[in-house]
């Protein structure tokens, strides 16, 4: 064997075993990348699942201890994970390195030998040929092309046409970011004439006037409710009967009659129930108000065309639909008034409920342009006061603090949550501290604020100024409400929690299989939380976490249960249900 | 600060890809006495080394050329190249490279806020210019990823046309969308799935360190794959070669069509000398007029083709891709939970803005996709005329547009500059 002849064959073992190293290094490091893509050291949930536990736990330092132990091994885990990346990497780039110039020296040609006779073609045969394949790659490319574009084309939205006036929105936007509050004016207060009616407090809270009850604050004064049923088999349910159009709004009460309203597209209904036997007393179609525009605004499924929720003084109800259709109606199922408060701009659907105040129907509107806040008169419609806030859309509703004779409105919107005065609409007070879309409404007890917005915040206010804030367990549809020295919040993901009015310490948690969008109320002492299933979690409204039951409706539900003395209404997604021992 | 500004943006434009995967671990949650240093943002390369970037450039290019050109040295050519993968890509990273600098000269060009740097220009620019003098000298291995390539083809394959031919309109689509992508600010697609840049940073993702290794696999047999079937920088460089004042020739003075160099060159850009049968006047006439016809309808169905793709592509965009994800959000009644869905809600815009927003990209990406089809179209008519026009040959030729200037094949021919040949003295 010659010298080149040698050198060649050591060459080619060079590549042999370089090659090999690179394959079998490669190899580890792709079962590596593989094992870690499985059980990611970051992204075990070990350690996330044991501080939880740090909440209920008896013995917190061992816990705290084990902890440790267990996130010291994580990062150990993903440190070496590292150093065998780089060891791997740099082992495959020498090897690769040693293979590439080691097959380059055997495959070396040592004399340049003559290819192959090959028979020169014609020049245009060969252009035809190149043509040909030319033309099919780019028709083919081109055919492929299209077929994706048209299989895809329904996947993906074409965001122009949510350019409507674009310019106008943005400078009104900017302009209402500016506080215009208008003032009462001789012109626009009540008429002399009218006959101040409305209920006193002590009525407002023998009934459940609106949505979370009276003065939507969530709290109801109903006692002996029945706390286990099954609306699948029927036990406790009085009575259950199917609602002829879709809604979100929750059940009203005064009285004897209860009150929903449901809409699609083409169609608003005001609907009248005896709520002793279910039967349907009237029915209101509203439709021919003066300003009303031919065709409903889009708005998503999930929010509907009649999500607000009603509120009723005993003498009439009120109903505020998607296109901003008001009315008011008698409780024989006569029309008194209506209007049209002019079309929201509002991507999901305007859904804050309404409220009232003495002779006043409280109404919150935001939308894209501008948030307002009015008063119309009960009796007449007529707009009382006008207040345009500063901030940007929100889908929550005011709630009523009674303050002596009078009271204060308290509303939420981006980023902000303001105090109005009822009978003036004059801002007292309003702190920044809510981000993204905000959804929950404001709490009210203990002479406190309390609100809270899932990548927010949540916050406890007295006079005017923060006390606490917290970051846990943040709502993201439903409402937190107050009761004694608690607070509670229910999440999108299932969580409930209980916090210290005061402080904002968590006083507990649990964590339950499904979300909640309806709002938990505090009626009898308990805590009543409908799930997005339709199931009612029922706790014991106390310091301490004490489940009572778990009683399922049969059908899902996003609203928020309606009290009556020993009687529960929950809307349905498709029925009515009146719930009693 | 300026240019500090626009290095952090190209720098940035480069690497997002590989810092979103440098995965960090999170504090520890309890308190503890450790002090968690600050995190360190990597600094900008210093001005004085980017200007020494361009000395190298300039130099690497000059030294090529003379290699190439005038001493037609094959040894000198592929020690230049080890030193181009040496310096450009394992000391300065791949970063900025002439490849990817296409898009910065886009961005500046549509973006008024973005102000390109010097270094850049040079980048972009020099190459072209060499080009232009020297033929695709650049290519020949001043550019790390051919010098790369160069140096894994090992047992050479010739590839079939109807392979090549379909693959060779891969760089003009590639070169449009990332103009497109570029001009609309959406991504910088080339760095992004660059092969090789991984490699030399050591922080490749698997995707893309799964693919480079295709590449260079490939490469071990199929001559520089990546510049022939992808580079979008390759097309406008083919355009300036064609236009070449001293190109490198296979033989140093008179062909004696020995065909020792026939099957020589990596990426079979040897013509070979033509016979031409003769066919009737008319019909080349013929098939000339009607591609010429075509053309325009060529531009059209291209532009029209490539719009239907509008939307598709905007997804790209970053502010479309979340508007997507937030439209879907509220439709579901569910949130995504990812990092940008969470930032975005954290940041309180209203979703009706980040619509409008992406409704105003997807308007720009509707105009370019019409362009950029437009473009495509012309090239490929371009392309159908350039076959239907005789070339005639006698001599085998290096094909101007094609040839990357290696050197490979200066072994094989027999002929020395003063015309005598090897083989007669056999």
């Amino acid at each position: 064997m010659n010298d080149t002849a040698q050198k060649k064959l050591t060459a080619k073992y060079l590549a042999i075993i370089s090659g090999s190293i690179v394959l079998i290094v490669s190899l580890f490091m792709i079962l590596n990348f593989v094992q870690i893509k499985i059980h990611h050291p970051i992204e075990s949930n070990t350690v996330d699942t044991m501080v939880k536990k740090l909440v209920t736990t008896d013995d917190e330092q061992t816990l705290r201890e084990e902890i440790r132990v267990v996130d010291l091994l994580a990062r150990k885990a993903y440190f070496s994970y590292l150093w065998q990346l780089k060891t791997g990497a740099w082992l495959a780039i020498i090897s690769g390195l040693v293979f590439v110039f080691s097959l380059r020296y055997y495959f070396k040609k040592e004399n340049i030998t003559p290819a192959n006779e090959q028979k020169a073609a014609d020049f245009w045969l060969n252009r035809n040929k190149e043509r040909k394949w030319l033309i099919i790659s780019v028709s083919g490319l081109a055919i492929v092309a299209f077929g994706l574009s048209f299989a895809t084309n329904d996947y993906y939205t074409d965001f122009s046409k949510f350019v409507k006036n674009e310019t106008k929105e943005i400078a009104t936007s900017k302009a209402a970011i500016k506080d215009t509050t208008t003032q009462i004016n001789d012109t626009t207060t009540v008429d002399s004439t009218t006959v101040a009616d409305f209920p006193t407090d002590a009525e407002i809270k023998q009934n459940h006037p609106a949505f979370r009850g009276p003065y939507g604050l969530g709290v109801s004064y109903k006692t002996k409710l029945p706390t286990d049923w099954d609306g699948t088999s029927g036990k406790n349910i009085k009575w259950k009967k199917a609602i002829p159009l879709p809604g979100l709004n929750s059940p009203v009460i005064w009285g004897n009659q209860l009150y929903i309203s449901g809409a699609n597209e083409k169609t608003r209904k005001v609907f009248c129930y005896n709520r002793l036997n279910g039967n349907l007393l009237w029915t209101v179609d509203v439709k021919g108000i003066a300003g009303s525009p031919a065709k409903s605004p889009k708005v998503t499924n999930d929010t509907g065309h009649s999500a607000s929720g009603l509120t009723t003084d005993g003498k009439r109800v009120y109903a505020l639909f998607s296109n901003g259709d008001l009315i008011a109606i008698d409780n024989s199922g006569k029309q008194i008034w209506a209007k049209n408060l002019g079309v929201p701009d509002n991507h999901y659907g305007h859904s804050s409920s309404l409220q009232f105040f003495k002779d006043k129907l409280i109404i919150q509107y935001d939308d894209n342009k501008s948030c307002k806040l009015f008063a119309f008169s009960t009796q007449t419609g007529e707009e009382v006061w006008k207040t345009v806030r500063s901030g940007k859309i929100s889908w929550t509703s005011p709630v009523i603090v009674p303050k002596g004779n009078g009271a204060e409105i308290i509303v939420n919107n981006l980023p902000y949550i303001a105090a109005y005065n009822a009978e003036t609409g004059k801002e007292k007070w309003k702190v920044e501290c809510l981000t993204g879309e905000v959804g929950s409404s404001p709490a009210y007890g203990g002479g406190m604020v309390f609100t809270a917005n899932e990548y927010a915040k949540m916050v406890g206010i007295k006079d005017g100024k923060i006390v606490w804030e917290g970051f846990d367990y943040l709502p993201d549809v439903s409402s937190p409400v107050a009761y004694k020295d608690m607070v509670f919040f229910t999440t999108s993901y299932g969580d409930l929690a209980c916090f210290n009015q005061k402080d904002g310490a968590v006083l507990w948690h649990h964590e339950f299989d499904n979300g909640f969008y309806g709002s938990p109320v505090i009626a009898d002492g308990k805590l009543y939380c409908i799930d997005r299933t339709g199931t009612t979690v029922i706790v014991e409204a106390a310091r301490e976490f004490k489940l009572i039951g778990q009683p399922i409706l049969g059908e899902k539900s996003d609203c928020t249960p309606a009290f009556a003395d020993g009687t529960i209404y929950i809307r349905g997604q498709k029925n009515l249900y009146c719930i009693s021992k | 600060m300026q240019k500090i500004k626009y290095l952090l943006i190209t720098f940035l434009f480069f690497v997002t890809f590989q810092l979103g995967n440098a995965q960090r671990f999170p504090e520890p949650e309890f308190e503890t006495d450790y002090t968690v240093p600050e995190t360190q943002t990597v600094a900008p390369r210093a001005l004085a080394w980017e200007y020494m970037d361009v000395v190298v450039l300039f130099a690497a290019l000059s030294v090529m050329s003379w290699f190439v050109i005038k001493k037609r040295s094959r040894k000198g050519i592929f020690w230049t190249s080890i030193f181009s993968i040496a310096y450009f890509g394992a000391f300065r990273e791949g970063c900025v490279c002439s490849v990817g600098s296409i898009q910065n000269i886009t961005l500046s060009l549509f973006q008024a806020d973005y102000v390109i740097p010097l270094t850049v220009i040079a980048f972009f620019v020099l190459p072209l210019l060499f080009t232009l003098l020297f033929g695709r000298t650049f290519c020949a291995g001043v550019c790390f990823m051919g010098a790369l390539q160069d140096l894994v083809h090992i047992k050479p394959v010739t590839v079939p046309t109807w392979i090549s031919k379909p693959l060779s309109a891969l760089p003009y689509i590639y070169l449009v969308l990332a103009l497109l992508l570029a001009a609309t600010g959406a991504d910088f697609i080339v760095c992004r799935y660059d092969p090789f840049i991984g490699f030399f940073r050591m922080n490749a993702t698997f995707g893309m360190f799964v693919f480079g290794a295709i590449i260079l696999i490939l490469g071990i047999f199929v001559g520089r794959p990546y510049c022939r079937f992808l580079c979008p920088y390759g097309v406008l460089l083919s355009w300036m070669s064609r236009l070449s004042i001293w190109h490198t020739t296979v033989t140093p003075s008179a062909c004696i069509q020995c065909k020792l160099c026939e099957t020589s060159c990596p990426v079979d850009a040897i013509d070979k000398p033509t016979i031409v049968k003769p066919e009737p006047a008319d019909k080349g006439r013929k098939r000339l007029i009607t591609l010429l016809i075509l053309l325009p309808v060529f531009v059209f169905v291209g532009g029209f083709m490539s719009s239907l793709m509008y939307k598709q592509l905007s997804t790209i965009h970053p502010t479309v891709s979340l508007a997507e994800e937030i439209k879907w959000e509220i439709d579901n009644h569910k949130k995504t939970g990812s990092e940008e869905s969470k930032a975005f809600h954290t940041s309180g815009i209203p979703a009706e803005q980040l619509f409008v927003d992406a409704a105003s990209i997807q308007s720009q990406f509707y105009v370019g996709t019409w362009l950029g089809g437009a473009l495509l179209g012309l090239f490929f008519g371009i392309s159908l005329l350039q076959h239907a026009v005789v070339q005639r040959r006698t001599d085998y030729e290096p094909n101007k547009s094609n040839c990357v200037s290696c050197g490979k094949c200066y072994k094989y021919c027999p002929v020395d500059k003063d015309g005598k040949s090897s083989l007669i003295q056999l």
